[in-house]
């Protein structure tokens, strides 16, 4: 078996760590002898999508975020759009996520189109967001913890989508209705770095498995020692989630 | 001058003496606020020139090379050697080296400067020269964007009188093009030598796109991270011409020696630090000297007297083993510290301590944009212990790169793990990496054994 993990712009978007992510997806395949192949794509590259089976997209500085929402929204919009609606498996992490979106509302009142695959929107904050971040996520009837490091202004709300969990600790989309990234058809966005996939073993495993079922029809992975992982999330959930 | 400040400031080191602490930074922050303007007001009686040195690695090392060298040369010096480089560190130096009219008998002043503070201390100051060592992705939830940051420290430097003179890392592409468009006298120093040593471009590499045109930047060479000879095919900017060029560099285990070429001369340099970073740290330090009139028989002496402060680059022992210790601020520096490591070519066991206090920065994150994987691959590793408040983090990041879980112990509290590490250790070499706050705790761990250098 062999899974293509699609890298978008990894030469610009490369901020927070969230190449531990590509290197989390990778590693977790190969425990299992399932191969894992790399496929950057940036602003020359052509793709139209059909030849990955996980997509990831990251955030970057404000200057590259311009870069790439150029290259996304006037070249790439209706190729990434069909495939997310064909149920490529997508994480989009904190600028990616606010990509996916209808649009982006900024200070000066300019609305910055996103390619609207997700029912979601951004404004821009004047308070930005920086913190540890738990939160239950409830993906397909199951819910587990899961941490991160947010970092971000953007407050983004859900319109006709549900979200990826509820916020226990941190801020999530927007700081005021509790709620934190979204979930459509096979396709995730969050603000939670970190990088969010080391430490969030059930969900990178979620993210491998739905790949595999929509590649091979095969739901079934064998388990793994994760008392590392398991280490780290607990520290973070001891220290910020005091009830 | 308002003395108030002075005087408080004065009976605050004094309280910090009497309780054991160590004052770099409380005194200078509670003068501060009842008097304002005391930087500027002590800085003032520094008989001749001032030098500031910014920048995201290499402030310490720099700025304390080049106070070495001018106190070889004869002169009095204020320095913040500490490394404590905000505002209230910097106030505090000031405090301590001065009387209690605020009256301060030094020749020269060199100091060093946190980035983000530039623009709070710079025109205070009003330095001769300022030297600007690289700008790298360090401490981000506390700064925002590396962008922001040089936007304000190019502000600052705007304000400066126009005969101050500023010398800029020319290899460092952010650094280097702090100079366009200014109205200073500015004059930049890189390497000339090819340096690539088949470090693949770090992870952590920063700009590769043209501040002017957006176009993709061509590496003529590499020497680390984003630091090289690049130009822009599309627009055509490229290095600029260099004022100060090393060559024939050679690297031992007794340290560096190369030749700095300045307008038709040929300068030979020897410095006792490793590591090929360093390079630019001991170049920049000769450059500034030799724009202040400083003879050549007195920074080649500066250079020999210079000593590392606890923490860069010490070599010490843990219960008789011998053990190197290397603070690790952020990804370049890490993964320095790991080339450096390699280049030693000796079985090791690693004591890494990270903690994400206010002054770590809290986002810890950046740890995995250092190619650790690239170092396992290379390197001898036997034992590694990770400590601090995020030794987990740690313990996972290291899974991940290709060290085995057995071989990885975590130990949170970094004086325990200071005790354990040498009970593991046979012919291994230790090298322990704590972060900022971390070396705050393995300095008076080391403090309280009588553990010396």
């Amino acid at each position: 078996m062999k899974l293509t993990i699609g890298h978008m712009y990894p030469d610009l978007l490369n901020l927070y760590g969230d190449r531990g992510n590509i290197i989390t997806l990778k590693k977790r395949c190969e425990w299992r002898g399932i191969d894992a192949e790399i496929k950057s794509i940036t602003i020359d590259t052509n793709t139209d999508f059909t030849d990955i089976d996980i997509l990831f997209l990251g955030g970057g500085s404000d200057r590259e975020q311009k870069i790439v929402s150029d290259d996304l929204t006037l070249r790439r919009a209706k190729n990434l759009k069909s495939a997310i609606e064909d149920g490529l498996t997508l994480l989009s992490i904190c600028g990616g996520y606010q990509l996916l979106g209808k649009y982006y509302l900024s200070s000066d009142g300019n609305k910055l189109p996103g390619i609207g695959a997700l029912d979601i929107y951004t404004i821009a904050g004047n308070k930005r967001m920086i913190d540890n971040i738990i939160i239950d996520a409830s993906i397909d009837g199951k819910t587990f913890k899961m941490v991160g490091f947010e970092n971000h202004s953007g407050k983004t709300f859900l319109q006709n989508v549900k979200p990826l969990g509820r916020v226990i600790y941190g801020n999530g989309n927007n700081g005021e209705d509790g709620m934190e990234g979204t979930v459509y058809k096979n396709t995730f966005g969050t603000y939670l770095h970190g990088p969010v996939l080391p430490k969030n073993p059930e969900f990178t495993d979620m993210l491998i498995k739905k790949a595999l079922d929509r590649k091979y029809g095969k739901n079934q992975l064998e388990p793994l020692d994760d008392s590392f992982e398991h280490l780290t999330q607990n520290a973070i959930i001891k220290r910020f989630a005091k009830k | 001058m308002d003395l108030l400040g002075v005087v408080l400031g004065k009976f605050v080191i004094l309280g910090c003496k009497l309780t054991g602490k160590n004052g770099t930074s409380l005194p200078g922050k509670l003068a501060l606020k009842i008097s304002p303007n005391l930087i500027k007001d002590i800085v003032k009686g520094v008989k001749n020139e001032k030098v500031v040195v910014t920048g995201t690695n290499g402030k310490t090392t720099t700025s304390g090379l080049i106070a070495e060298i001018l106190k070889s040369s004869g002169k009095k010096v204020v320095h913040n050697r500490e490394g404590a480089n905000m505002l209230s560190g910097i106030a505090t130096v000031l405090i301590k080296n001065s009387d209690f009219f605020g009256n301060i008998n030094k020749d020269a002043g060199v100091f060093e400067v946190d980035e983000a503070n530039m623009p709070l201390v710079l025109n205070d100051i009003n330095p001769k020269i300022v030297v600007v060592t690289n700008f790298f992705r360090d401490q981000l939830d506390r700064y925002g964007e590396l962008d922001i940051t040089i936007k304000k420290v190019k502000e600052s430097l705007n304000r400066l009188p126009k005969d101050s003179m500023l010398l800029l890392n020319a290899d460092e592409p952010f650094t280097a093009s702090l100079g366009d468009d200014l109205n200073l006298n500015v004059m930049y120093y890189g390497i000339l030598d090819k340096l690539n040593y088949g470090y693949s471009l770090s992870p952590a590499f920063e700009q590769k796109y043209c501040p002017v045109c957006g176009g993709k930047y061509v590496y003529k060479d590499v020497f680390y991270g984003q630091l090289g000879d690049y130009y822009c095919p599309k627009c055509g900017k490229s290095r600029p011409n260099l004022d100060f060029g090393a060559l024939d560099i050679k690297l031992t285990e007794d340290g560096i020696s190369f030749k700095i070429k300045y307008k038709d001369k040929l300068i030979n340099i020897k410095s006792h630090l490793n590591g090929a970073y360093n390079i630019y740290n001991v170049m920049s330090s000769v450059a500034t000297n030799i724009l202040l009139g400083t003879p050549l028989s007195y920074i080649q002496a500066g250079l020999n007297n210079y000593r590392p402060i606890a923490g860069r680059l010490q070599t010490t022992y843990l219960k008789g083993k011998k053990a190197i210790i290397n603070l690790i601020k952020n990804p370049i520096g890490f993964d320095s510290t790991l080339n450096m490591l390699r280049e030693i070519n000796k079985p090791l066991n690693l004591l890494i301590a990270i903690n994400d206090n206010y002054a770590d920065g809290r986002d810890v994150s950046w740890l995995w944009d250092v190619d650790i994987e690239n170092f396992v691959s290379h390197a001898k590793i036997n034992h590694v212990v990770t400590s601090g408040l995020r030794a987990e983090d740690m313990a996972l990041r290291l899974k991940y790169a290709g060290i085995d879980p057995k071989r990885i112990k975590i130990i949170n509290s970094i004086e325990n793990a200071l005790d354990y590490i040498p009970t593991v250790t046979n012919e291994e070499l230790i090298a322990v990496l704590p972060n900022y706050t971390s070396l705050h705790e393995v300095n008076s761990y080391m403090k309280s054994r009588g553990v010396k250098a």
